[in-house]
């Protein structure tokens, strides 16, 4: 069983899963929306490229606290998750154009959402109290 | 008479001025705050930003009182004390409340001042400082598959063709500004596939199917407004200090210790109307007019179990009438006074309405079953909350 494993690890193609951009020809295939991505080891990690950069998300809770969870998609892949308790930023590095961020949280007063770099919809974002519940598609 | 009049056209002009501006505001205000959804009673134990009470309306001894916290004030003037950081230090701060007060006569002229603290000791119901709020809200299970649901979507809908627009719609969706019907159909088929994909999602997926203007946004409002005005039924209790000076009297010629406490009684039960339990105590001490000179020496006790029953609107749960029924027993420690008993028993009715989002006019009635007397009072309060317009201050 161990060796399967082993022999299956070198036939693998990471790199040409996470390459893959919307709107690319490697889309041309088609894909079925509805099942959830397989997720494996080698894409939970984010690929440098020469047009990755790092992307700051700021929270700021005003009037109350808040707790937001940011996570950092490629291709329907999960490749970063981080989580804020108090006013601050999230990092995340080698972020590519066609990326996707989700943000889920609460705040008990107001809440601002910055990031950046240019997103659909566009940031900042403003929440009064209640529950956070956005995503940004990263230009 | 005509100062009654003119009294009253105040108190009106007022209540359409606050309206009025409130209606200026450019920012659409449809989240219910906590002061707006807040019992009247509670706000008449502890207010979280400003109170402007007009009490006893047709006694000749009417009162024109302002309640307020040290930390509105200053917050207002430097709003940096909003960010939350900053803001959580500030707790003893905001559960301190002091007051002012004129008395004036019947014709509306001055006849005395009075100035108060009061001090939550236990308060159980500023959610906005809670860790243990925010953790109920996050691990609630509706909540839960809502946070699912949107990383399912914004995991999806890059490899869509078109995400941006896409992006962009589910955006508006998730702000409440489009329905769930008015949704295009891959973003329909998508969040359909996914809440029918397993039973812990299948509320979900029933919902979805079932309600084409399903909004989300006004769907995660409810739920929070749900969880707040249940973390808002837990306990508070305040202590405080009172005096008043009347016309021609010496300073701290009354005062008056006294302590409140209230807790709903039915917190987790699913009826749309409450009961809260409100019990209140003072000792209040005056000049003996028997004796010469000036002295604290004639002390009154009293206590005032009572409950408050809050009539909430059926959807949003928000209290438009209030009836609380109380016993109120006085006693007298020192020597009684010519007509004066030394216990006395009262049975107290208010009657609070709420006339405006923030605007409460109580009217209280006493009745004293031994001699048959019966009073009644007017009054009424304006609460302001200006802390949530001071935070979006910051982002202008």
């Amino acid at each position: 069983m161990a060796k399967s494993v082993k022999k299956a690890i070198p036939k693998r193609k990471p790199q040409a899963h996470l390459s893959l951009q919307p709107g690319s020809n490697a889309t041309t295939k088609p894909t079925n929306h509805t099942n959830m991505p397989k997720l494996t080891t080698t894409s939970l990690v984010a690929e440098s490229a020469p047009h990755s950069l790092q992307v700051s998300i700021t929270f700021t809770f005003t009037g109350g606290i808040g707790q937001a969870t940011s996570l950092l998609f490629r291709n329907g892949v999960l490749i970063n998750m981080q989580s804020i308790s108090s006013s601050g930023n999230i990092r995340f590095s080698e972020v590519q154009s066609g990326d996707s961020i989700s943000v889920n949280g609460v705040c008990t007063g107001h809440a601002v959402i910055v990031i950046d770099t240019p997103t659909v919809p566009v940031s900042p974002q403003q929440f009064a109290a209640g529950i956070i519940l956005t995503g940004y598609l990263i230009q | 008479m005509i100062g009654k009049i003119t009294g009253i056209v105040m108190v009106l002009l007022f209540c359409f001025a606050t309206t009025l501006i409130a209606q200026k505001s450019p920012i659409p205000n449809p989240i219910l705050t906590a002061d707006s959804l807040a019992t009247g009673n509670y706000k008449d134990v502890l207010n979280s930003f400003f109170q402007l009470a007009f009490d006893r309306l047709t006694s000749p001894d009417k009162t024109l009182k302002f309640t307020g916290t040290p930390f509105a004030v200053i917050a207002k003037l430097d709003t940096v004390l909003l960010v939350d950081t900053i803001y959580k230090k500030y707790r003893t701060l905001r559960n301190l409340n002091y007051s002012f007060g004129l008395r004036l006569d019947s014709s509306y002229r001055f006849n005395g001042f009075s100035a108060g603290l009061k001090y939550a000791i236990i308060n159980k119901r500023d959610e906005t400082v809670q860790n243990a709020f925010v953790k109920t809200v996050l691990s609630n299970a509706a909540v839960k598959q809502l946070f699912a649901l949107n990383n399912q979507m914004v995991a999806k809908i890059p490899a869509m063709p078109n995400p941006w627009p896409l992006m962009q719609e589910y955006s508006n969706f998730t702000m409440g500004l489009i329905s769930f019907g008015a949704l295009s159909k891959p973003l329909q088929d998508t969040m359909l596939a996914f809440a029918g994909s397993s039973d812990s999602t299948r509320a979900l997926f029933e919902t979805l199917m079932q309600t084409p203007d399903f909004n989300m946004k006004r769907t995660t409002d409810s739920l929070y407004q749900d969880m707040k005005m249940n973390f808002n039924k837990n306990a508070l209790w305040t202590v405080g200090v009172t005096d008043t000076t009347l016309k021609n009297q010496y300073v701290f010629a009354n005062v008056v210790f006294h302590t409140e406490f209230i807790k709903s009684i039915n917190k987790y039960s699913k009826t749309k109307n409450d009961l809260e339990l409100n019990i209140r105590s003072q000792l209040q001490l005056v000049d003996d007019t028997l004796k010469a000179g000036r002295d604290l020496g004639r002390a009154v006790f009293n206590f005032e179990p009572g409950i408050n029953w809050v009539l909430n609107t059926k959807s949003i749960r928000k209290s438009y009438l209030e009836l609380k029924f109380s016993g109120g027993y006085y006693h007298l420690f020192n020597r009684v006074y010519a007509n004066e008993e030394q216990n006395q028993l009262w049975l107290n009715g208010t009657i609070r309405i709420r006339i405006f989002n923030d605007i409460w006019v109580p009217f209280e009635v006493k009745y004293d079953p031994r001699n048959g007397n019966l009073f009644g009072f007017i009054n009424v309060r304006a609460n302001f909350r200006a802390l949530a317009g001071a935070a979006k201050q910051l982002y202008k």
